[in-house]
């Protein structure tokens, strides 16, 4: 596998990941919060506000950063809700780990446009993930309900990390090493 | 210093953005409706949505420039009434299954490949191209894919606070004209792009219309000589309201709720057949539809609470249906919350003789969640010592039929959530409709032969009771419907696929 490959492997896990991370917490919020429109609006616009400032922030360490905060933020809501259930007074925080969570999707970007000759190619990647994920996490949650809330997170996590460090594997200084 | 150039490259991305969230939140919803809008249907459609966001990436770096303005004529002229011509073609497809079987099944592709082709991989087409216009540079990146994001949170915000839908398909509209502005369209161009709107806008309400009643006649239900009566637009679903020759209809995305021809039935025992078994101070109504269960229940009961999640279904229940509900002579009996029904159990303190759960059958997560053990559970606190809940079966539950009711894996898994959470339950079984209805409590109060003598007060009226120690075994070893286990939405959504409108 070239690295070109990996590269679009990586965008696609991450759409894909991000996806599942988008609809584990919108779902988490309508079974322990509510299933009102508000709830739909919050998590959307939440998303769109952290994707938007994301992109702004610089390639690098960030990255990684923001990798361990959108694996870290949808536990966090997920307790929280499990904590104060129906809690509508609390959905300010939960807006907030929302769109710390989407920092990563606009950050994305940055971190992986230097290894896109087209920055069109970097969207479609990305984005065939992000259906993808939409796909898993639809089946998903019909199959196994919240056990699926509880274990996507993680296990996309797992998946991105993979393909972060199969590139490192792939990458031209590595092999020349 | 920002020239001319670019501030028109920011609006365009800004027009983008909100017309791409706009499609997502109200096309994907009416192309799904003309698939039977289940859970199943709508990921479809959205999965189709995001894949024309993925061809308008492939696209954007091979397209040539002069392509992009035939194209935007064609989608202003294509993109609005695209959607009553998909409803027709649905329609006519129908029409065809008698000599071609098979007809209804290519619906599907049709949609989701008119969905991906058509609809959005136009306006994707546009970002990677003004990121390298600037130089595909950081700050390029960052400005392009902000505005975007911008516009579509400008397009979110505006579609769920206006209360008029058409404004919204007019900002449409003029979104698309301003696109071809930022284009660079000539005078003469641009004038035929805002003669070609207004041209749609003003066609538009006929064609939908038209379709409308193409749709419900030829696929959805086969109505006979079907006259739209109301069409409504709320963040929650599409509704409406329809005349035939044999009564009145309430479709919610698509989805026959109520009719007036027979489901008096349905109500009598979901409504009126507990309310008769022990006295009723309060009564919760869950979910209201055309509100037709208060007519059962206000005899019955001193105060009556509805928990609706969409007031906009009450609104045109009140219009629509009051000679079915009749609401307004109940006076001060009744009073409605618009909550969603879990968080209003979750933090009302009030506690209620009977709860009646009449939703819509979980064709979604959102409703499947109304059928779980947990629901069941916040039910159940809120009830007063003696209290009762009332819920209907997905499909009907002959318990004395083991291998029957052996198949009713959603009725079973509904079931055992009830006796998973209550002490006591008690299963009404009707050939009156594809349903059970099961009652349950933490102390019933009544026997069998107590329900056996309602049920034959009513006139036509037949059904088959069974009491806990009967209904026990069907349930053992069945997973109850929870949270963790949603199979009754993925059941109910398989059950419509492959689908035929037409005997739904």
């Amino acid at each position: 596998m070239t690295c070109n490959k990996t590269s679009a492997l990586h965008a696609f896990l991450i759409g894909t990941w991000l996806a599942v991370l988008q609809v584990v917490m919108f779902l988490s919020l309508q079974m322990l919060m509510s299933s009102g429109y508000q709830t739909f609006v919050v998590v959307v616009l939440s998303w769109l506000i952290g994707a938007g400032v994301g992109v702004w922030l610089p390639a690098g360490r960030w990255h990684y950063a923001l990798l361990g905060v959108s694996g870290t933020a949808p536990y966090l809501l997920q307790g929280l809700l499990a904590l104060r259930r129906f809690d509508t007074s609390l959905i300010w925080i939960h807006a907030v780990l929302i769109a710390l969570t989407a920092l990563l999707a606009g950050q994305f970007f940055q971190q992986e446009r230097r290894r896109f000759a087209r920055i069109g190619t970097l969207f479609f990647w990305e984005n065939n993930g992000f259906t993808v994920g939409l796909m898993i996490a639809g089946i998903g949650v019909f199959l196994w309900g919240r056990t699926f809330l509880l274990v996507a997170p993680a296990a996309g996590f797992v998946l991105v990390i993979a393909s972060v460090m199969l590139r490192r594997q792939l990458s031209p200084t590595r092999v020349a090493a | 210093m920002t020239n001319d150039g670019d501030r028109k490259r920011d609006l365009l991305l800004v027009a983008v953005g909100f017309n791409l969230i706009l499609l997502q939140l109200f096309v994907i919803r009416e192309l799904a409706l003309t698939l039977f809008c289940t859970e199943i249907i709508i990921l479809t459609i959205t999965v189709a949505y995001f894949a024309g966001c993925s061809l308008g990436y492939l696209l954007a770096s091979r397209i040539d420039e002069r392509w992009i303005r035939p194209w935007l004529f064609g989608v202003v002229l294509v993109h609005l009434p695209l959607i009553p011509a998909v409803r027709y073609l649905s329609g006519q497809l129908a029409a065809l299954e008698s000599r071609w079987s098979g007809a209804n099944e290519l619906a599907i592709p049709l949609v989701a490949g008119i969905t991906a082709l058509g609809l959005t991989s136009f306006y994707t087409v546009f970002l990677p191209r003004a990121i390298s216009h600037g130089g595909s540079s950081a700050r390029s990146l960052a400005r392009c894919y902000s505005l975007e994001l911008g516009g579509a949170a400008l397009g979110l915000v505006l579609a769920l606070s206006l209360p008029w839908f058409a404004v919204l398909v007019v900002l449409y509209q003029v979104a698309l004209v301003g696109i071809a502005w930022c284009l660079r369209f000539s005078r003469p161009g641009l004038v035929s792009i805002g003669v070609c709107a207004v041209l749609v806008l003003a066609l538009l309400p006929a064609l939908d219309h038209a379709s409308a009643v193409s749709f419900y006649s030829r696929f959805n239900g086969g109505l006979s000589s079907p006259r739209i009566v109301h069409t409504e637009q709320s963040p929650y679903q599409k509704i409406e309201v329809i005349d035939t020759n044999g009564g009145r209809t309430l479709y919610l995305n698509g989805l026959e709720l109520f009719n007036t021809r027979d489901l008096e039935y349905f109500n009598f025992f979901l409504s009126e057949v507990p309310a008769l078994l022990r006295p009723v101070e309060h009564a919760l109504v869950i979910g209201s539809g055309s509100m037709s269960s208060l007519r059962h229940l206000a005899p019955y009961a001193d105060k009556i609470t509805t928990v609706e999640i969409d007031p906009a279904v009450i609104d045109v229940s009140k219009r629509f249906f009051r000679q079915w509900n009749l609401y307004d002579e109940l006076g001060d009996k009744w009073n409605v919350v618009i909550d969603d029904a879990k968080h209003f159990l979750s933090t009302t303190s009030e506690r209620f003789d009977l709860v009646v759960v009449d939703v819509p059958a979980p064709h979604y997560v959102q409703t499947g969640l109304l059928f779980t053990k947990e629901f069941y559970g916040l039910v159940r606190a809120r009830l007063r010592p003696g209290g009762l809940i009332s819920v209907y079966l997905t499909e009907n539950y002959p318990a004395n039929h083991p291998e029957r009711v052996a198949r009713c894996r959603a009725g079973r898994q509904i079931v055992a959530a009830l006796a998973s959470v209550f002490e006591q339950l008690c299963v009404l079984d009707t050939n009156h409709y594809p349903y059970g209805f099961a009652i349950a409590g933490d102390r019933l109060g009544f026997t069998k032969s107590d329900v056996a003598a309602i049920v034959r007060q009513r006139r036509g009226v037949r059904a088959k009771i069974y009491s806990t120690d009967e209904v026990r075994p069907t349930i053992r070893g069945v997973e109850p419907a929870s949270y963790s286990n949603l199979d009754i939405v993925w059941d109910l959504n398989l059950w419509f696929l492959p689908y035929d409108l037409q005997q739904n």
